[in-house]
């Protein structure tokens, strides 16, 4: 009934409008403009800490990746054409830099598995074994409505700290992936490009981070208790 | 067409929201979220996550753009 003719769009977490405003935060920074650069810095620099952090073994090293960047996108600004949004070409420069400094720490994102694992996202105890329903959801596997919906109105601080811990416990091309796509809205071929992923790998990746944070607030919020008032 | 059971359809969903599925599998996903409740419920949560996720990056000027679970742009 809830069945739509339309074609599915992929889902856009919101990727920014990359004109007016990226063109005159460009302006202002190829300018000199100090308090244009210390905002944007204030802005962004969590984003790419969570990314470095991906790449390199500790907090400090993480802060040195970010730090490095910015003074390369500081030296690099006259030669930065616009073929990418701003922001991806900061990451492009942080992702550069963040690898050559996880080779040195040599913690180097693995090539091997592409995927990182295998295997069903969703415990096969919870659908029905062999029989009428086989594979379809358990009575007690079937998922329950949330407590609330943790997107609705401003993140708790639990909330918050529950999606952080659910993020840092991904494999790192997981990691990288839901953090780019879910918590910046980049673009799927913007993650493919920066990352240097296929898109099916990218969508394996991030459908697998998905679905482990979604199973970490369905841990928090699907709790079945009586919640008075 | 293909029929799918709940077991598979949890493990295209990304591919659905993404509008990656060849256009049968597609419909097999919308044919199977129309009769199932509890799938339903399993992809508004993990659309639910992505935005939850939105909510931890410093946006001040970009607001999530808010789409159901059957990929439909808001009205």
């Amino acid at each position: 009934m809830e069945a739509d003719a339309r074609p599915a769009r992929p889902l856009d977490v919101g990727s920014a409008p990359r004109t007016a405003r990226e063109a005159e935060l460009l302006r202002a920074l190829r300018s000199g403009d100090e308090q244009a650069y210390a905002d944007v810095v204030a802005r962004w620099s969590t984003s790419m800490l969570r990314l470095a952090r991906t790449y390199v073994s500790s907090e400090a090293t993480a802060q040195d990746v970010v730090q490095e960047t910015w003074l390369a996108v500081l030296r690099g600004l006259d030669g930065f054409e616009g073929r990418s949004s701003l922001r991806t070409w900061v990451y492009r420069i942080l992702v550069t830099t963040a690898k050559s400094r996880g080779v040195r720490d040599s913690r180097v994102v693995p090539v091997g598995s592409i995927t990182d694992e295998e295997g069903p996202t969703v415990d096969p105890s919870r659908f029905e074994g062999p029989g009428p329903w086989h594979r379809h959801w358990t009575d007690d596997g079937a998922p329950r409505p949330w407590r609330g919906d943790p997107a609705q109105g401003a993140l708790r601080a639990e909330t918050r700290r529950l999606l952080e811990d659910a993020l840092a416990d991904l494999p790192a091309r997981q990691r990288a992936v839901v953090v780019l796509r879910d918590v910046e809205g980049l673009a799927s071929d913007e993650v493919c490009d920066l990352l240097g992923l296929s898109p099916e790998n990218q969508r394996v990746l991030l459908h697998r981070g998905r679905a482990k944070v979604r199973a970490a607030l369905e841990g928090y919020l699907g709790e079945d208790e009586e919640v008075a008032g | 067409m293909t029929t799918l059971v709940c077991q598979d359809l949890v493990e295209v969903v990304t591919d659905h929201l993404e509008g990656a599925l060849p256009p049968a599998d597609d419909e097999a996903v919308r044919a199977h979220l129309a009769g199932c409740d509890s799938c339903r419920l399993y992809v508004e949560q993990m659309v639910a996550t992505a935005h939850a996720l939105h909510l931890l990056g410093e946006h001040p000027h970009d607001p999530p753009s808010v789409e159901g679970p059957d990929g439909a742009a808001p009205a």
